[in-house]
């Protein structure tokens, strides 16, 4: 197999509440020992506090617990402005650049955060990253069974076309909503860990292109050995496997004018 | 720079539940026997034990028939698992009997769950499990939440102990230190792992709480890609000789085979 360079859009640092079979506080250096077993270079890092407890904590504890690892690179979490919890819109880029964050995630489901995914809700910090072209990372927190928001992501990627959006664990039964998306939005991208449709990778490669791709693991929630197993076995030609295993999510953390 | 590191093959790959056609819910890409065995190559996957979404859906003659048709196409890669509906449970005997003097089947597939909720242990079952513990054979049932309960499982496994009874899904639904302690007190019951692999360290923990000569694996393929499947067996931080007890040594023990240069071989 050529050589695979693998970096991670989807992982996180802290301690699960709930889990399942994984037991363990992951550090920042306990999430480089799982990349380094595995070989991933590195990734994208969001905290479990902010997922689990409150972004305001969670993006703070990421800040502080994060490592000097160069290839270990925050990921915000945002929330809505309106009830003024979190950094207002004019405030955003200041935060990103002293956090030396370059994306950001969303988890607008009413099992996590709680709000809709509506440009009156969320559209102000998303003008902002638009103009900045940070990628926005959209995780619904979806069950084996459940189905993405698609008509809320329609209507972003229609009212911001440039801004980067990936959707984190589209599932394996969203097809019929997803193959809309990326056809109609050509700025919108999976990730792949939590995107286990047969022959699913290779297809999207040939319908919208391997650039659409973006390789992401949920580590500690998932398998970081199954989602790096995924990609490396992909039926697709070495370049593509090269752009979905990193190529495409440092093309769009260095389109980031932050 | 850091690398992936591929993973090194030692022994055959045996995947003990997987399907094959469409489904209603979603769209299955290359669902038919072909584009799964082109995936299977891709990932590593020598031999598949399959029964048919049709099977487990609308008709199960149709679905066996699939299933038939797609071991004689591809002899040495497919394994038939016989799919009985408990709703018509006077078509059973005739469809058994049909499967298995085929010569392409080696077990049963059911799913309680997509046939209204049927229980494991009903009479609609009947005719199955008197013909898997006469004939030593392997029986895969789906597990769920709101299912049957870990006490059914052990209740047939007891009563028909000529028959290898696979938990799907290592009743992931059902508590996983409840499965393992049925493990423990049962002497043909294997935690069919499939599908829960995807959760983070779940492979690592059953393979430190559970003998791993009782544990197999699937894909769940088509309605899962095999990939983030197999890789989470395949590159889990587990001894080398419980990954091959996992991936080969104890379904090839169930279904009776041993896979040798890409041929599969009845064995004792």
């Amino acid at each position: 197999m050529p050589d695979l360079e693998l970096f991670d859009c989807n992982s996180f640092i802290g301690q699960v509440s709930v889990p399942r079979f994984y037991p363990q506080r992951v550090t920042a250096s306990a999430l480089r020992s799982e990349f380094d077993r595995i070989g991933v270079a590195g990734g994208l890092v969001t905290h479990v506090a902010a997922r689990e407890y409150s972004p305001i904590l969670g993006n703070d504890l990421l800040r502080d617990e994060l490592s000097d690892d160069p290839g270990l690179t925050p990921c915000l979490t945002l929330l809505p402005t309106g009830t003024g919890e979190l950094w207002a819109a004019e405030n955003l880029l200041d935060e990103l650049r002293q956090r030396g964050a370059r994306a950001v995630r969303l988890f607008p489901s009413a099992t996590i955060h709680r709000y809709p995914l509506d440009r009156r809700v969320i559209g102000d910090l998303l003008g902002v990253l638009e103009t900045t072209r940070v990628p926005v990372l959209v995780d619904f927190d979806l069950g084996r069974r459940d189905e993405a928001d698609w008509r809320a992501l329609y209507d972003l990627a229609e009212a911001f076309p440039e801004l980067p959006l990936v959707v984190v664990r589209p599932g394996g039964r969203s097809d019929r909503g997803l193959y809309p998306f990326l056809r109609n939005y050509p700025n919108t991208h999976i990730e792949t860990g939590g995107y286990w449709v047969h022959h699913g990778l290779e297809r999207i490669s040939d319908t919208f292109g391997a650039d659409r791709l973006v390789f992401g693991s949920g580590f500690p929630y998932w398998s970081l050995s199954g989602a790096a197993y995924h990609v490396a076995t992909a039926g697709v030609s070495p370049e593509e496997k090269q752009l979905i295993g990193s190529g495409n999510l440092r093309r769009l953390l260095e389109g980031a004018h932050v | 720079m850091t690398l992936y590191r591929s993973f090194e093959k030692t022994t055959p790959i045996i995947d003990g539940h997987a399907h094959m056609g469409a489904f209603r819910n979603f769209h299955v890409p290359r669902n038919d026997a072909q584009g799964m065995v082109e995936r299977f190559d891709e990932v590593g996957i020598d031999v598949a034990c399959v029964s048919h979404h049709a099977g487990i859906s609308a008709d199960f003659r149709y679905g066996n028939t699939q299933v038939l048709e797609a071991v004689q196409r591809f002899p040495d890669r497919l394994i038939g698992f016989c799919v009985v509906n408990p709703n018509y449970p006077d078509e059973s005997a005739a469809e058994i009997e049909r499967c298995f003097a085929s010569g392409g089947f080696r077990g049963f597939k059911v799913h309680p769950e997509l046939h209204g909720d049927y229980p494991l242990d009903g009479p609609g079952y009947e005719e199955m499990w008197r013909y898997a513990d006469a004939n030593r054979l392997p029986v895969l049932s789906h597990s769920y939440a709101g299912g049957d309960s870990l006490k059914t499982f052990e209740d047939v496994a007891k009563r028909y102990p000529g028959a290898s009874v696979m938990l799907g899904h290592a009743g992931l639904d059902l508590g996983l230190d409840n499965a393992a302690r049925l493990v423990e007190r049962t002497e043909n019951i294997y935690l069919d792992m499939t599908a829960m692999q995807r959760h983070c360290g779940a492979v690592e923990l059953l393979a430190s709480r559970v003998d791993p000569a009782r544990l197999t694996w699937g894909s769940d393929s088509p309605f899962i890609d095999p990939g983030p499947i197999l890789g989470a067996v395949a590159l889990a931080d587990i001894p080398a000789d419980v990954r091959s007890a996992i991936l080969y040594d104890n379904l090839a023990r169930l279904l009776r085979i041993t896979v040798r240069d890409g041929r599969i071989e009845d064995s004792a």
